[in-house]
């Protein structure tokens, strides 16, 4: 990858950054146009890999485009990529939330706060239950998400636990 | 359990330094197996209670509607809440740095020795229990909207709530739309509520 490239898909990412509402898994679908279908950077197997393995992996997904930046174009498109989808957004959102602070008590900084926050949990609901469709591909799986919700609303219990139990059952299941 | 409005501020702490703003986050990002988060929640309300249920819940609707993942945003807010744009710049890095040495280390075994059937198997468990993760904090931050407002706004922003689902997960309508359209309508909603003396709240 020359620096032209690279530089190129930094422009790219920055431009997929601003309009990345509700996290950038939103625009995997125009990174997979530009990286697959129009530069051939690697293939449709090879970028959904790397879109799981960032989230087998503990942290925020975001991280997945720092991997496929590496698959497109070593260390320098994992920086392009990396700082491209994270730059933009973040100064941005630094902004909204030096707003936020000055104008904190002003009745319409309240009514932003106020009428965002349904949005917000709409949602977060949304992406749950968008996991649950993927993750769960048979009843006993659904009966563990179910069961997972009622112990993180009814108690206390670290979700690591709960996380291990899954993990359990899941290899137990290939014993079975 | 769940804080009332008026109660909380004076019983929450801070970070004491931008060491520990930074190592909180870094240990928040590296439990979020298959989503980070549930851990915020847990993390900031529960553990560290930098945050009440109300300021969390109001911060994570700014970082959503924002540009850019969640986590990351609610993570510039709370650094620059505390120590200003350093703290922003800090605490962004404790949540991505060493989660990334953690994905380039996995890419690299992934690439080396390919995935054992049972790390897949165990995955396959783990992935359901991540799901549940989100949709059990989606149910403690609604219950926390309940018990936050009177009985009649309480019903008015839940369903608010089950609008934006519905547009979303059901209808499957674009992000920057529903924010734009659903949001001007509940800040609207929110601004007449808030101003009118008899009013809901």
């Amino acid at each position: 990858m020359t620096f032209t490239d690279a530089f190129d898909l930094f422009l790219k990412f920055c431009s997929l950054s601003l309009i990345s509402v509700g996290g950038a898994l939103a625009t995997a679908g125009d990174m997979h146009r530009y990286m697959v279908d129009k530069h051939q950077l690697m293939s449709s197997a090879q970028f959904t890999d790397n879109i799981a393995l960032a989230q087998i992996a503990p942290g925020p997904n975001i991280l997945f485009v720092t991997l496929l930046g590496l698959q497109a174009g070593g260390a320098m498109g994992a920086v392009a990529t990396t700082v491209g989808i994270l730059l933009p957004s973040s100064i941005m959102t630094f902004f909204i939330f030096r707003m936020r602070t000055r104008y904190q008590e002003t009745k319409i900084m309240r009514a932003i706060g106020v009428g965002l926050a349904p949005l917000a949990l709409g949602m977060i609901a949304s992406t749950g239950l968008t996991l649950a469709q993927a993750a769960d591909t048979h009843w006993f799986w659904v009966v563990t998400t179910i069961a997972t919700v009622l112990c993180v609303v009814k108690t206390k219990l670290n979700p690591l636990w709960l996380l291990a139990v899954g993990a359990l059952l899941g290899t137990l299941k290939i014993l079975l | 359990m769940t804080t009332t409005t008026s109660a909380a501020p004076n019983r929450l702490k801070r970070p004491a330094n931008l060491s520990e703003l930074f190592w909180v986050n870094t240990r928040l990002a590296l439990r979020g197996f298959g989503g980070v988060l549930p851990w915020a929640h847990r993390v900031y309300v529960d553990e560290q209670q930098w945050l009440d249920e109300a300021e969390f819940t109001e911060l994570l609707a700014l970082s959503q509607v924002a540009p850019g993942p969640n986590v990351v945003n609610l993570s510039i807010a709370i650094g620059d809440r505390y120590f200003g744009f350093r703290g922003a710049v800090v605490s962004f890095l404790g949540m991505l740095s060493l989660p990334m040495v953690t994905v380039l280390l996995l890419a690299w075994a992934n690439a080396k020795g390919g995935q054992s059937i049972w790390m897949r198997a165990a995955l396959d468990g783990m992935t359901p229990v991540a799901a549940g993760l989100i949709l059990g904090m989606a149910a403690k931050l609604g219950i926390a909207m309940y018990k936050m407002h009177p009985f009649k706004s309480a019903v008015l922003w839940l369903s608010m709530a089950g609008i934006t689902f519905l547009a979303t997960a059901v209808f499957h309508l674009s992000l920057a739309l529903v924010v734009l359209v659903l949001g001007c309508i509940s800040i609207a909603m929110a601004w007449v509520v808030g101003n009118s003396k008899s009013g809901l709240e």
